[in-house]
């Protein structure tokens, strides 16, 4: 089975967000599995061509936008362990210092620069000769492949059968434009209706994966029915729901080079399962970064942005309890101001108890995984959450709400005392969250409890391969429903 | 504002750099405000833009609010409203030092909101005023000349970046409707079906204009009134229900002056109001103009304020509609003569029914058939399609008329449940019978009825037609003939007298109850000629009734002679059985008496034991072809027809015998003509008939000879069919023998049962066939076999009446096309 993903960014050439980590992990765990998996992706500014050398010019092709057609070229460069990148370039669009805007916005032509990057991969597929039997795509700004497969390009012998697979990384960005940008993706105005590709009078391009593509998935199976539900579904619950028969949960794995207690450069002493004690070294150097004086008590961490969707009120409300509690805590991230200045004045009230970082900080999030006792994810919502699963191989106990990713990896240790990895909520309230601090504080004074509940989370397994396997029976599926046998 | 004159420069730069910023006017907007309100420390900056179809400020961005909340607020400040009004009338900055104490006149106020001091920079080049610009603050505030320099320097570098997004937008617009009128015009060349055009254009151009509904009328032929084709995004029934007459109203006054309408405000139309109170804001029509004349409207409605038609629109709509009147005007052409082609078929149609109708009649001369074939041609769909058909003969005395058979449907209940069954022949034979009325006899009309039309058609020999019914007529409320006939058959209906030799034996009455197609001259006159045929027929009805009762009495005494003759043939048949037998018979006995006096004394030579037993086999297996064959004649074996190619079949019994003619040093000539047609037969009977004649003839040619076989079709004369001789060179038969060998159990040979010819006769005959011999003693023998392409004829009239079943379906088939 030959495997195209198709992404606005892939690690290691182009990252923004968590979406450029699956995309660069995917193709190579699929390839350890023996799926032939390359990756497709524009060719950015940020594209280091001294570390990821191309012969250019490349494959010459020619996109037609609307009325007219732009001109390009398509680079291979090799992406490691046997993964071929290809490069779809044209200075003109993808030349720029940002990948989706600058600091006053979101560019003015995404619509135009991602419909030329889909339909891009088409003409390159239909002039280079190359097959696939499936297109991963993600996100919005892929969102338009599924929908030339099966229209526009439909009859084209290497996209009869080709099945196709759309992954929602994140629902809060659809790809919303202007309803005159349909024409220049060659679509007929027959398709803009509720039903396909409108979005109350604008065009939506997540919509034209949603309808289109044979299978879709997302980030976690919890997540993947939340989002069916008008809560979480951004005003395309509907279409969701219609879809829920192809909809699947994967959970992301995690790079178990960069995460990794034994071997982790970050942090003061490495430390295994077997071992712990490099795990009392880490702590104490946690709360010395953090100028905490070390009690005894349990540590408590917080990585991540300061708002909403990370459940900022809720911390900004249990604030003054927290303080009241023998802890300490420790927060890292940035957001929204009134979250920063929030925490950082309650950091200021109890200096020897409460302590903040705002910054984004790769070294400290380390150490912070090592240090802590346990790790605070109180999210409104979470398509899969990373630092929880960090926190379990760390042996940091996760108090989480019980939304997406996090009800996937944390089984709550008073409900489950066999397989309990954490301790858990689910009503999105302060009382609940403080109720589950609590009781992690409770198990926490029974040691042998506590050792149990850390073992058990550091022996799950959350490595891409597993997730590769499941991907892959999701290909099979996508291609008996074109019609083939996977 | 506080002095910080040297930073103004850089201040700018930053204004500059993000107002060409290479990202959404809002955005860059936005960033605008948040920068001057963080860096005048004014409390809030907000910018309102001019509606774009008026001189109204309604609020876009501001530096308090996120983007989609600002524009979410629906209030406008009027030109000379508010603060921001005045500036705009003005065209120059207005400050308000304390509104707490000296508000403006006509105060709005969310835009005072709970401020002290604003100030309104307009938005604008030196041309065009695009907004508003606020610079509000909570505490009182003054500004220098400088600074209001450098807010108009400012609201200038905005106004230039609004001008370029507007442009760049109108560019994008103008690309997305082109590309959508090049489409629409491949589009509405691909067919004829104007429905579907027009679907296509009314939805794609709804939703390039973003319109929330849109419909399609076009103006019927004749009478010229507007029928809506197209009617779509109404989601909510009563807006739909109430906008319906409404956009009726509208589309017949666009339809009459033949000028589009544009409804944005009061002073547009008259009807701005009442589309207002539906929930409409704007409405654009349009005629669709052809040559001087309009064929049609078609309407959008918007419902959302964001979503106002403007003369740009109308422009576009109108290169649409001109493209529109031209495939509407070239569909109206192609339905024109679609349905003068369909109007000839009909007629054409009605003449061969008439035919169909009259051989039908000629085809049968039983009179109960000939009267249902009668009856169904008058009501079948694909006859003459009436809905109810009665026939009235005279009675024996001549003083009534009674109703003699009836079809169509009694009630509406029968109407509904549809007419003539479709389907296989027996189908359409059992629905023929179905539809029969029961009890028809009791319909009784004393010819001295005088105000009754039927009795007077007979009396007057004469067609009577009416819509008014009979001076008998009861109203008719909801007539039933089944509970009598007069006065309860409907006003209109047709009664047509038969006629035979000058006198009425007979009426035919005929109606259309229950069916909206009214009675048509051209359907009288059809009658008419139905009438005159149907008494023909009759007449040889009767003719050959009288006939086959006298042909009936000649065959029954026929038949006692024949069984008499069987059982004589009977007789003689079990004695020549009983001769075969014997025979066969005694040499079993013999032999089987050697094998047991061996078996008791003992003294049994295996070697002579074998061959007695091979002797009584082969006699048995002779017993046994007696056997078979004799059975033959006492049961009555049907052929199973299959379509079969002869010259195979010869080809394949001929193999047969290639051992035993090369023994008997027999020359095989074949003379298989390749234009042989394809039969139907019995294919096992046809291969026992060639067995026979082959063995017939090796066994006449012992020694040696030539045996001949040719095929080839039947000539015109012959009938349609095939024919195959088989010739030997055998001497022939003596000429005292030759009548006898078709019978059982003659044979001149050893060997034969005599039941080798009898079959052949037999099989020839059952499949409709004819055998012949030509004898040439002294030489040899000919058989001449004809077989028919079909063993036997089916009868002519059912052929007709599934002909005009079929004639039907085409009917109904024509009716599906919109006319």
């Amino acid at each position: 089975m030959k495997v195209l993903l198709a992404s606005s960014e892939i690690v290691p050439y182009a990252k923004t967000g968590g979406l450029a980590d699956v995309a660069g992990a995917l193709p190579k765990a699929l390839r350890r599995i023996g799926v032939e998996a390359d990756c497709i992706m524009p060719l950015y500014r940020t594209v280091d061509r001294g570390q990821f050398p191309y012969a250019g010019p490349g494959f010459p092709i020619r996109v037609p936008l609307g009325h007219r057609e732009e001109a390009g070229t398509v680079e291979e460069t090799d992406g490691g362990d046997g993964v071929r990148a290809f490069l779809i370039r044209n200075d003109r669009y993808f030349d720029r210092e940002f990948l989706y805007g600058n600091k006053d916005g979101d560019y003015v032509d995404n619509c135009e620069r991602f419909t030329f990057f889909c339909r891009g991969v088409m003409e390159w597929i239909l002039r280079s000769g190359r097959s696939y039997d499936i297109i991963h795509c993600n996100d919005w700004q892929t969102a338009l492949i599924p929908a030339y497969v099966k229209t526009l390009y439909a009859a084209g012998a290497a996209f009869r059968g080709m099945g196709t697979v759309f992954t929602v990384h994140n629902l809060g960005y659809q790809g919303l434009f202007w309803n005159h940008d349909l024409p220049m993706t060659g679509l007929g105005w027959d398709l803009f209706t509720p039903q396909r590709l409108e979005f109350y009078g604008k065009l939506n391009l997540m919509k034209a994966g949603l309808v289109f593509a044979d299978i879709l998935t997302t980030v976690s199976a919890t997540y993947s029915r939340e989002i069916q539900t008008p809560e979480y579904g951004y005003g395309l619950e509907g279409v969701l729901y219609e879809r829920r028969e192809d909809l699947y949960g994967i959970v992301n794995g995690i790079d178990d080079e960069e995460w990794h207690p034994a071997t982790d450069r970050f942090i003061a002493e490495n430390f295994s399962a077997g071992d712990l004690r490099g795990k009392a070294a880490c702590r104490r150097d946690l709360l010395a970064e953090f100028g905490l004086p070390d009690e005894g008590v349990p540590v408590l961490g917080f990585i991540g942005r300061l708002n909403a969707q990370k459940g900022s009120d809720l911390l900004d409300q249990i604030g003054v309890w927290l303080a009241g509690q023998r802890l300490r805590v420790v927060f890292l991230g940035s957001g929204e101001r009134r979250y920063e200045e929030s925490m950082e004045a309650l950091g200021r009230k109890h200096p020897d108890r409460i302590a903040i970082r705002v910054a984004y900080d790769n070294a400290l999030a380390h150490k912070i995984e090592a240090g802590a006792d346990m790790f605070l994810m109180p999210s409104r919502y979470e398509p899969c959450g990373l630092n929880q699963i960090y926190s379990l191989k760390y042996g940091t106990v996760p108090i989480v709400r019980e939304t997406g990713g996090l009800a996937d990896t944390v089984t709550d240790a008073d409900a489950d005392p066999a397989g309990g990895t954490g301790f858990t909520f689910r009503r999105y309230d302060a009382e609940d969250l403080k109720d589950a601090i609590a009781r992690a504080l409770a198990a926490y004074a029974d040691r042998p409890r506590w050792e149990a509940i850390v073992q058990r989370g550091m022996a799950l397994d959350f490595s891409w391969d597993a997730s590769a396997r499941e991907y892959a029976s999701l290909y099979g599926k996508a291609l008996r429903k074109r019609g083939r046998t996977g | 504002m506080t002095e910080r004159a040297d930073n103004r420069f850089s201040h700018l730069a930053r204004v500059v750099e993000i107002s060409n910023s290479n990202v959404q006017i809002e955005n860059r907007l936005k960033h605008i405000c948040d920068f001057l309100s963080r860096e005048t420390e004014a409390d809030c900056v907000c910018i309102y833009r001019r509606d774009g179809h008026g001189d109204d400020l309604a609020p876009w961005v501001s530096s308090c609010v996120e983007i989609e909340e600002c524009t979410r607020m629906d209030f406008v400040v009027r030109p000379e409203e508010g603060i921001a009004g005045k500036a705009a009338r003005k065209r120059a900055p207005v400050f308000y030092p304390d509104v707490k104490t000296s508000p403006p006149s006509l105060a709005v106020p969310r835009e005072l909101r709970e401020f002290t001091s604003i100030l309104s920079v307009p938005v604008m080049d030196d041309v065009y005023l695009y907004g508003v610009m606020n610079v509000s603050t909570l505490r009182p505030a003054s500004y220098s000349a400088e600074d209001m320099a450098f807010l108009s320097a400012v609201a200038t570098e905005v106004a230039g970046a609004v001008r370029n997004s507007r442009l760049y937008n109108d560019a994008r617009k103008r690309v997305s409707e082109l590309i959508t009128l090049n489409e629409i015009g491949r589009a509405i060349t691909t067919t004829f079906e104007v429905n579907d055009i027009l679907g296509y254009v009314a939805t794609t151009t709804s939703r390039l204009l973003s319109a929330d509904g849109v419909t399609v009328r076009l103006a019927t032929e004749g009478r010229g009134a507007l029928k809506s084709m197209v009617d779509e995004g109404y989601d909510h029934p009563v807006f739909r229900r109430e906008s319906r007459a409404l956009g009726k109203q509208l589309a017949v006054q666009i339809h009459h002056e033949m000028r589009p309408l544009l409804v944005n405000a009061p002073e547009d139309s008259p009807f701005h109001a009442a589309l207002a109170r539906r929930g409409v804001v704007s409405f654009l029509g349009l005629p669709i103009l052809s040559k001087g004349r309009s064929l049609g409207v078609i309407s959008y409605y918007s419902a959302s304020p964001r979503v106002r038609f403007d003369t740009e629109m109308v422009h576009l709509m109108e290169t649409v509609c001109s493209q529109l009147a031209n495939v509407v005007e070239n569909a109206i052409v192609f339905q024109r003569a679609q349905r003068l082609a369909q109007e000839n078929q009909v007629k054409v149609q009605r003449i061969s029914t008439l035919y169909d109708v009259a051989r039908a009649l000629m085809s049968t001369v039983k009179t109960d058939r000939l009267l249902q074939v009668m009856l169904y041609a008058l009501v079948s769909p694909g006859g003459l399609n009436f809905s109810r058909a009665i026939l009235f003969l005279l009675a024996e005395d001549g003083q009534a008329l009674v109703g003699r058979m009836a079809m169509g449907p009694r009630d509406r209940e029968e109407a509904l449940r549809g007419g003539p069954a479709e389907g296989a022949p027996d189908a359409m034979e059992e629905g023929v019978r179905g539809m029969l009325w029961p009890g028809i006899e009791t319909l009784r009309i004393p010819l001295a009825t005088t105000h009754c039309l039927v009795a007077r058609a007979v009396l007057d020999k004469r067609a009577v037609r009416t819509e008014t019914g009979c001076g008998g007529t009861a109203g008719g409320a909801v007539p039933d003939v089944r509970a009598g006939f007069c006065g309860n058959h409907p006003d209109s209906f047709v009664v047509v007298p038969l006629v035979i030799k000058g006198e009425a034996r007979g009426a035919i009455y005929v109606d259309n109850q229950f069916r909206e197609r009214p009675i048509a001259d051209e359907d009288i006159q059809v009658l008419t000629m139905f009438a005159s045929k149907a008494c023909l027929a009759m007449e040889n009805a009767s003719l050959y009734e009288s006939l086959e009762r006298a042909l009936h009495d000649v065959r029954s005494t026929q038949d006692r002679l024949v069984q008499s003759e069987k059982l004589m043939a009977l007789g003689e048949m079990a004695a020549k059985i009983a001769h075969e037998i014997k025979n066969p018979l005694t040499v079993i006995g013999g032999f089987a008496r050697r094998i047991a006096r061996a078996a008791g004394g003992g003294a049994s030579d295996p070697h002579s034991t074998a061959r007695y037993a091979q002797i009584i086999l082969k006699e048995v297996q002779r017993l046994e072809r007696i056997v078979q064959q004799t059975l033959y004649f006492s049961r009555e074996v049907v052929p199973a027809l299959r379509s079969v190619d002869l010259n195979s079949e010869v080809r394949d019994v001929l193999a047969m015998f290639r051992e035993e003619m090369e023994e008997a040093r027999i020359t095989t000539v074949s003379d298989l003509s390749p234009a042989i047609p394809v039969i139907s037969v019995d294919p096992d009977q046809l291969r026992q008939v060639l067995w026979n004649l082959f063995s017939n003839a090796v066994q006449a040619m012992e020694g040696s000879g030539i045996l001949t076989i040719a095929t080839r079709p039947a000539r015109p004369d012959e009938g349609a069919g095939v024919v195959f001789q088989v010739s030997d060179t055998g001497g022939g038969i003596p000429h005292d023998v030759v009548h006898n060998i078709f019978n059982p159990f003659f044979t001149t040979k050893s060997k034969g049962t005599g039941l080798g010819l009898p079959i052949v006769h037999a099989i020839v005959e059952k499949h409709g066939g004819t055998i012949h011999l030509d004898n040439r003693e002294g030489q040899g023998v000919t058989f001449s076999v004809f077989l028919p392409l079909f063993p036997k004829e089916t009868g002519a009239g059912d052929r007709i009446l599934e002909q005009m079943r079929k004639g039907g379906a085409n009917e109904s088939g024509i009716k599906a096309h919109p006319g």
